[in-house]
């Protein structure tokens, strides 16, 4: 199919470049003789290249592979905690060197309990 | 290289930090308990020792140096009574910080700043769970379940007094930290405290026996609404009192090390009491 759509192409070729060419000449007329004054003053693709040093540096010569890229996240991510331990209260667990809030919940609850039925106001 | 700039800025101008340090000490004294982030309760924590020595020491020159530095008159009267009466006999170290997390919010770390000996000192709390708890442990496997269950405690008064007189290296009942604990809160605490200490421990093992028992209940009325309801189950790295491995390895559940498998074996009898209060959950 792609071999039959091929040569048809290449047998319609000739008519297709006639085609355009009639299609592009005025609009590149108009250009050039528009404004004739432009054209002159455009430099050359040559000369914008210059303005460039000739060797560009510290640009990454290939794409990074989702392999490389893979590797090179392997030691990137989150670290686990080792700083975990038991509450020597309730057995739960704390970080360690740290007030266990599952104890200091139920230890302020307390607080506020009592504070209440003393109808007293509530404290911090 | 910071050199001979030994306190905190806290992004705050002189006498912005100043006032914020003085309002904290203020606060500190009315209520004896403050939450606030850890680098600001370690300066406040610094700033309130020097108030209280002050307030130790009681002349005019102490008065008229404490007056202009705390916010509040009345906490005057409070300093110079209370916590000096409080503080008479202990040589420096009035306040103590516990780490509390990171800060939902801006995950800034956290700390509790407290008064020692404070009527609603946390140490003191603590250690009284600590102590309760360690005694349950031992009373369940020098006893029967049934008779624990029945009695609780008991007495326990004796037990911390002896060990309140037991050095560091010396074996007691309770484990060295929690004994370290325990003679720290007690330090310069009264007798009558300690009689307090012992009924705090004995109500809090009472607790620890029906906490699992309230939790039973609560399942089964539940589960008589929705049969389908699962048990509950502890929660990951949670420590029974039989348990001796660390929190880590207890997370890792039948995978971790020192693992008893599942077999027909002879079980603890602290294990036994807290299946039987538990059923298995
Ligand atoms: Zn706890």
């Amino acid at each position: 199919m792609a071999s039959l759509a091929l040569t048809q192409t290449q047998a319609l070729l000739p008519t297709l470049r006639s085609s355009l060419r009639t299609w592009l000449a005025p609009a590149f007329g108009s250009a050039v003789l528009g404004w004739p004054g432009i054209s002159r003053t455009l430099p050359s693709l040559g000369s914008l290249l210059e303005l460039f040093p000739s060797i560009v540096l510290a640009v990454p010569k290939k794409k990074t592979s989702h392999s490389r890229k893979a590797m090179r996240s392997a030691n990137k991510g989150l670290k686990d905690k080792q700083n975990i331990t038991n509450c020597a209260g309730c057995g739960g667990v704390k970080l360690a060197h740290h007030i266990c809030p599952n104890c200091y919940s139920s230890i302020t609850r307390q607080w506020k309990a009592k504070l209440r039925e003393e109808g007293l106001p509530g404290l911090s | 290289m910071k050199h001979g700039v030994a306190f905190r800025k806290f992004s705050r101008t002189s006498s912005h930090r100043n006032l914020m340090l003085r309002n904290l000490v203020t606060s500190l004294f009315e209520h004896e308990q403050i939450k606030t982030t850890l680098p600001k309760a370690r300066d406040a924590a610094r700033l309130a020792e020097k108030i209280i020595t002050l307030g130790k020491k009681g002349h005019n020159a102490a008065q008229a140096r404490a007056s202009s530095f705390l916010l509040k008159p009345s906490i005057l009267t409070k300093l110079f009574s209370t916590f000096a009466q409080r503080y008479a006999d202990r040589p420096g170290g009035y306040t103590r910080i516990h780490k509390f997390g990171n800060r939902q919010g801006d995950n800034a770390p956290h700390a509790i700043l407290e008064l020692v000996d404070n009527p609603r000192d946390l140490k003191w709390e603590m250690t009284a769970r600590a102590v309760g708890r360690e005694l349950l442990k031992d009373k369940v496997n020098s006893d029967s379940s049934e008779a624990v269950v029945d009695a609780g405690l008991g007495r326990v008064v004796n037990l911390l007094r002896a060990e309140k007189g037991l050095e560091p290296e010396e074996k007691g009942l309770l484990r060295p930290m929690t004994r370290w604990n325990l003679q720290k809160v007690l330090q310069f605490r009264g007798p009558r405290d300690v009689v307090e200490m012992s009924k705090k421990a004995r109500v809090y093992a009472d607790d620890l026996m029906a906490t699992p028992m309230a939790h039973q209940t609560m399942h089964e009325e539940v589960k008589a609404k929705y049969p389908h309801t699962p048990q509950p189950r502890r929660l990951a790295g949670h420590k029974r009192l039989a348990e001796t491995r660390p929190a880590l390895v207890i997370a890792q559940g039948a995978l971790g090390p020192g693992a008893s498998p599942p077999t027909k074996g002879k079980k603890k009898r602290v294990y036994v009491l807290e299946n039987a209060l538990t059923q298995s959950f």
